[in-house]
């Protein structure tokens, strides 16, 4: 059977019904990883996920009690722990690494019986747009391998886009999750801030970071996150998202002037305009103004790397596998291992992170941002107070050719444009995939308030079934 | 010393003269970039504005650690159960 047809909740009860089970559903997706090599999409498969299927299994013949995702094989990017197993940020700095303890994700995932089987290429530290910063080479676009998986979740979207699992865990820090999930025609979530644990994913910029599932449906989303949202006591910014909201007959969809403005001359434009005329008859539409979030981008540019640079101080040659050879004190431990060991990009944002804090400019650059951000907010909250959800693109256009926006970092940060601002104010997004240009997907992108995940998926469920990409 | 070797320094990196020039050149254009928020007017109640929660801290007991093992695997060299590193003091 092709289960790379299926949904993950179609999957989870085929296993709890007895149609199949879930060693054959497993070795079904690694076979896929092995087949699909070359996409560079799951950079390990773990071999042991086919004795936890059996031990699934045989708990459902026993008629004993399973977890909502029993028996469901899910991937990992290569930022999560899972104790015992690698975890590199494909990054030569982490090469080796073994994680002493499991996340709180994965832990929630295995309470209800999920199958971890394999982590995902990423952009090193998960930074980048495209999944070409990474240690394991490009990972590649699942429709054409000539282009870009988008990023940093790359190997999370190409490999739910290219069959090789139904879900893959991702982070966003500013439309890491999104952006790659609307370049490979599949679902993409980032709840509000705190909803997720971070415990045991490597921090990249701390008061952005989510991470979040990638799927083939928003309902497959909409399940794994309620299983990985909590509040952790091992991350103190964790709060209690009930995600419950009042359902209506009909939804308000604000759409923002602003935003508009930028995307009527971009290569998804035209199609952006025919969805909302389609979504015309389903939701009362009206227009927003947040007059400021194009400024979200420069803010974010400011305050990730001011953030990244103090919590990747840690990498010193001293604490995690990789010391250069050639250090002879410790100052040369601490700076050749970094210089050596650090991608262009990464070291590009550290030097950016250091240059907004350091003396002179930390209140021209880094409170200025800080502030800016909070007047996004208030300009956030009153659009929200006219309407249920904000529709906007995922991205300006489709996927790009491989190496096309590499020597142009400005070009590349401009990928996140329509992402970003939802990092920025806190609030959940989702991307689904809606239209398509040739053969490449658009993903259009649902803004909710804060907590109210619940409606954004109602919505986005909508948006999905006219959009009809699947 | 120029800011680019200042930033190198407080980033404890160490560029080539090659990648020295390259980064200056992108480092410029990020700037200039950035720069567009420098000159917004904010208004002043703005720091009234709170976040939807607060930062709750974990009542200050002690718990078990990682044992110290663990901790080390991954240190690329260790000696007596502590990190090892070259020399500091003569």
């Amino acid at each position: 059977m092709d289960f790379s047809k299926l949904s993950l909740i179609e999957i989870r009860d085929g296993i709890a019904s007895g149609k199949f089970t879930s060693e054959e559903v497993v070795k079904f997706f690694i076979a896929q990883c092995e087949a699909k090599k070359s996409l560079n999409a799951v950079v390990e498969i773990f071999y042991d996920a086919v004795d936890k299927a059996k031990e699934v299994d045989k708990k459902i013949k026993n008629h004993e009690k399973v977890g909502v995702l029993a028996g469901v094989p899910i991937a990992i990017k290569d930022n999560i722990l899972y104790k015992g197993k690698k975890m590199g940020c494909a990054s030569k700095f982490l090469q080796n690494f073994v994680a002493p303890y499991t996340s709180t994700v994965v832990e929630k995932l295995l309470s209800e019986d999920a199958v971890i089987l394999g982590r995902t290429n990423m952009d090193e530290f998960a930074m980048g747009s495209s999944c070409e910063n990474t240690c394991y080479g490009v990972c590649h676009n699942a429709i054409d391998p000539e282009y870009v998986a988008g990023g940093s979740s790359g190997g999370s979207a190409s490999a739910v886009a290219a069959g090789l699992v139904p879900c893959a865990l991702g982070t966003d820090t500013g439309g890491s999750i999104r952006q790659p999930a609307s370049l490979n025609g599949v679902v993409g979530l980032k709840p509000t801030y705190g909803t997720v644990s971070r415990y045991g994913i490597v921090a990249f910029a701390s008061s952005l970071d989510q991470a979040s599932p990638i799927c083939k449906t928003v309902e497959d989303c909409q399940l794994v996150l309620k299983v990985i949202a909590g509040k952790d006591i091992h991350d103190s910014t964790t709060i209690d998202n009930k995600m419950t909201s009042v359902h209506k007959s009909k939804y308000t969809l604000g759409i923002c002037r602003q935003v508009m403005q930028e995307a009527k001359s971009t290569q998804g434009g035209e199609e952006f305009y025919k969805l909302i005329q389609k979504l015309g008859d389903i939701f009362d539409i009206v227009q927003v103004d947040i007059p400021h979030i194009q400024n979200s981008l420069a803010c974010y540019y400011i305050i990730a790397p001011a953030e990244a640079t103090s919590n990747l101080a840690r990498f010193d040659g001293v604490k995690y596998t990789v010391r250069s050879e050639g250090a002879k004190d410790l100052e040369s431990v601490y700076v050749q291992s970094r210089s050596e060991g650090f991608g262009r990009e990464v070291k590009r944002r550290i030097m950016l992170g250091n240059y907004v804090l350091s003396s002179g400019y930390f209140d021209a650059y880094y409170n200025k941002a800080k502030r800016v951000q909070k007047l996004i907010k208030r300009e956030f909250n009153e659009a929200f107070s006219h309407c249920d959800c904000i529709l906007m693109p995922t991205t300006a256009g489709t996927t790009f050719k491989i190496g096309e926006k590499l020597s142009d970092p400005i070009a590349m940060y401009k990928e996140d444009l329509f992402t970003v601002p939802a990092n920025i104010v806190g609030v959940p997004a989702i991307s689904v995939p809606y239209a398509k240009i040739g053969k490449f997907p658009l993903g259009a992108q649902l803004y909710a308030n804060d907590l109210n995940e619940d409606v954004m998926f109602e919505v986005a469920k909508i948006v999905e079934k006219v959009g009809g990409v699947k | 010393m120029d800011t680019i070797e200042h930033l190198e320094y407080l980033s404890k990196l160490k560029f080539s003269d090659e990648e020295r020039k390259k980064f200056e050149k992108e480092f410029e254009n990020i700037l200039t970039f950035v720069n567009e928020i420098t000159s917004l007017e904010i208004p002043d109640d703005i720091e009234k504005d709170k976040p939807i929660k607060m930062t709750e801290l974990r009542p200050d007991e002690a718990q078990p650690s990682m044992p110290r093992e663990e901790v080390l695997r991954n240190a690329p060299k260790q000696k007596d159960g502590c990190y090892s590193t070259p020399l500091v003091v003569d």
